[in-house]
């Protein structure tokens, strides 16, 4: 417990080293807590139509406009938002816990098993995923549950390889040799040596898939096959002002720019992280 | 003398990756037939330059290399054990009996723990201590390699060379040990840092009687610390004696070249 708030002041001051940096931060932070709490910062409630104005540019009572339905944008932001943001940290979730100990798995097995395991990811990373996703859409129907582990599925992969990579470079360290010279026993060392070492690298990994996670789903989301309507996500947000493009301006504009910027934000902040010496995690 | 330890005949041999689907390559023999034996208390000196199997050797030992042949027998009051047959669980209390202090001091300490922790690492295998007891016996450990006992909870990178690998031998002495393999330890540190950490390692041998297989390339440091040297190349013994005497008449042509890179000033 004072070990990972000591890692987590330490990714602060990591994060917070730049200003540019720290403004994004500071973006992803606000725009989260406005996400997750919706209910109270959202003016209107999200599935509100207000057909009689339609899609109302931007004015006093809704600031980014309205859509065609007369729904307020700045709500469906903030909703599509909350959607977009649990895809993006589930699948994410998913992914880092498949990836790493697949790979784990891999890097402490035998030769031989290693190299099949690794066979495997490689032959996985050469399907079509996006195909494969689409179509357990199609069969199992568009549930937000089966996007987390669709998208998930696919994103830990790299997860599994770096993880691997990085597993096998420890492992040949010395001071496991050390380790297990005293006497220290397998889950001795994985515990007391290997995880540990690991936890920075997967933190910044992590950190770099909620973006990719993000964007896939906005992807499926724009085909079609992604949330639900009346739920809104900021995929099925911008396909929806693509459509109105050119009478409705703002419903694309507003839902873009928000997504944009946050892809931006959180890739910024995992290059940072990823780029600070990692053992500053620790201490 | 009483014999500690007796290897026959030593052989580890690794397999070389050749042909496609790595098929079709040989072996290599790191370590080729090495027979020697090493009585109580007694420092032994094993020299030979890079690649010539040294530390595979002694590594094999401690089972962290794998034996392919021979015998490495221990003698324990009258019992003797073969420690190359043992399975690994079998191995396990001779781990208390023989140590390892690594050749590169920057990478033989976990960086994500302090001096501390590193410390209680062996402690909490063989000894069941309560915190205040391990605390204690940490201090007692960093006194005894010549470190400041307020610097136990600092991690290993706020080090330098020779302090980090003063904190790897006290680890290795945490367990009580008889029989310590000395793995090239200075060959990774400053010439005026390396006289210190050779001087500690051999005070402790007298105060806590130990054994000591000590490693190196630098002929010039095997004798001084060692009473017996044998000198080592391409995974065989080639010559062995007492310090003194081999370092005066070498027969051997290798062992004269060895004596002969030592800079002279
Ligand atoms: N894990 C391994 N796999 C394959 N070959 C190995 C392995 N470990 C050592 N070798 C080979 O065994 C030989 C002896 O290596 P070793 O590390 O024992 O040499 P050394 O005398 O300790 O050298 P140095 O002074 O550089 O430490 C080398 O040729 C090396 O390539
Ligand atoms: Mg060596």
């Amino acid at each position: 417990m004072k070990a990972s708030l000591r890692a987590f002041r330490a990714l602060l001051s990591v994060v917070f080293s730049d200003r540019h940096t720290g403004a994004c931060f500071i973006f992803l932070a606000i725009l989260c807590l406005a996400c997750m709490f919706a209910e109270f910062f959202a003016p209107y409630p999200f599935a509100e139509q207000n057909l009689a104005i339609g899609a109302s540019a931007p004015c006093a009572e809704h600031i980014f406009g309205t859509d065609i339905l007369g729904r307020d944008v700045f709500t469906r932001i903030l909703y599509g938002g909350r959607i977009s943001f649990a895809v993006g940290f589930a699948a994410t979730a998913v992914a880092v816990l498949i990836g790493a100990c697949y790979g784990m798995v891999s890097a402490l097995s035998p030769r031989r098993v290693d190299s099949a395991m690794m066979r495997l990811v490689d032959i996985a990373y050469a399907l079509p995923f996006t195909i494969l996703v689409i179509l357990l859409m199609i069969i199992f129907g568009r549930s937000l549950w089966l996007i987390f582990v669709a998208i998930g599925a696919v994103e830990w992969l790299t997860m599994a390889r770096i993880v691997r990579g990085m597993t096998l470079d420890i492992k040949s360290r010395q001071f496991v040799l050390a380790s297990e010279a005293l006497g220290q026993g397998f889950w001795g060392i994985m515990r007391l040596h290997i995880l540990p070492n690991l936890i920075g690298t997967i933190l910044v990994c992590a950190t770099l898939t909620v973006p990719s996670v993000m964007l896939l789903e906005s992807f499926l989301s724009f085909l079609g096959l992604g949330v639900q309507a009346p739920l809104p996500s900021w995929g099925t947000l911008v396909k929806e002002g693509a459509e109105y493009m050119l009478d409705a301006p703002w419903m694309l504009v507003f839902p873009a720019f928000f997504f944009s910027a946050t892809l931006y934000c959180l890739n910024r902040v995992g290059a940072k992280l990823s780029a600070a010496d990692l053992r500053r995690f620790s201490k | 003398m009483d014999t500690l330890i007796k290897v026959e005949n030593l052989r580890v041999s690794y397999p070389v990756a050749g042909g496609l689907f790595g098929r079709g390559g040989g072996v290599v023999n790191a370590v080729d037939g090495v027979s020697f034996e090493i009585s109580r208390g007694e420092i032994v000196g094993l020299v030979g330059e890079s690649g010539s199997g040294k530390t595979t050797t002694g590594r094999a030992i401690i089972r962290l290399a794998p034996v392919s042949g021979g015998s490495i027998f221990y003698f324990d009051g009258k019992n003797k054990t073969d420690l190359a047959t043992l399975s690994k669980r079998e191995f396990f209390p001779f781990r208390k009996k023989i140590q390892m202090i690594f050749q590169d001091p920057f990478n033989s300490l976990d960086p994500r723990m302090t001096i501390f922790k590193i410390l209680c690492e062996p402690l909490d295998i063989y000894f069941k201590l309560d915190k205040k007891s391990k605390l204690k016996r940490a201090e007692e450990l960093m006194e005894l390699v010549g470190l400041e006992p307020s610097h136990l909870f600092r991690f290993p990178h706020e080090f330098s060379g020779g302090q980090r690998q003063r904190i790897g031998i006290a680890r290795a002495l945490a367990v009580q040990p008889e029989f310590i393999i000395c793995d090239e330890p200075v060959s990774a540190l400053d010439v005026s840092v390396q006289a210190q950490i050779i001087n500690l390692i051999s005070d402790l041998r007298s105060k806590l009687n130990l054994t000591c297989l000590f490693i190196a390339h630098d002929i010039a440091v095997v004798e001084h610390i060692s009473s017996r040297m044998m000198v080592m190349t391409e995974g065989k013994i080639v010559e062995s004696g007492v310090s003194a005497e081999l370092c005066a008449n070498p027969r051997h042509p290798y062992t004269r070249r060895l004596i002969d890179a030592v800079p002279k000033f």
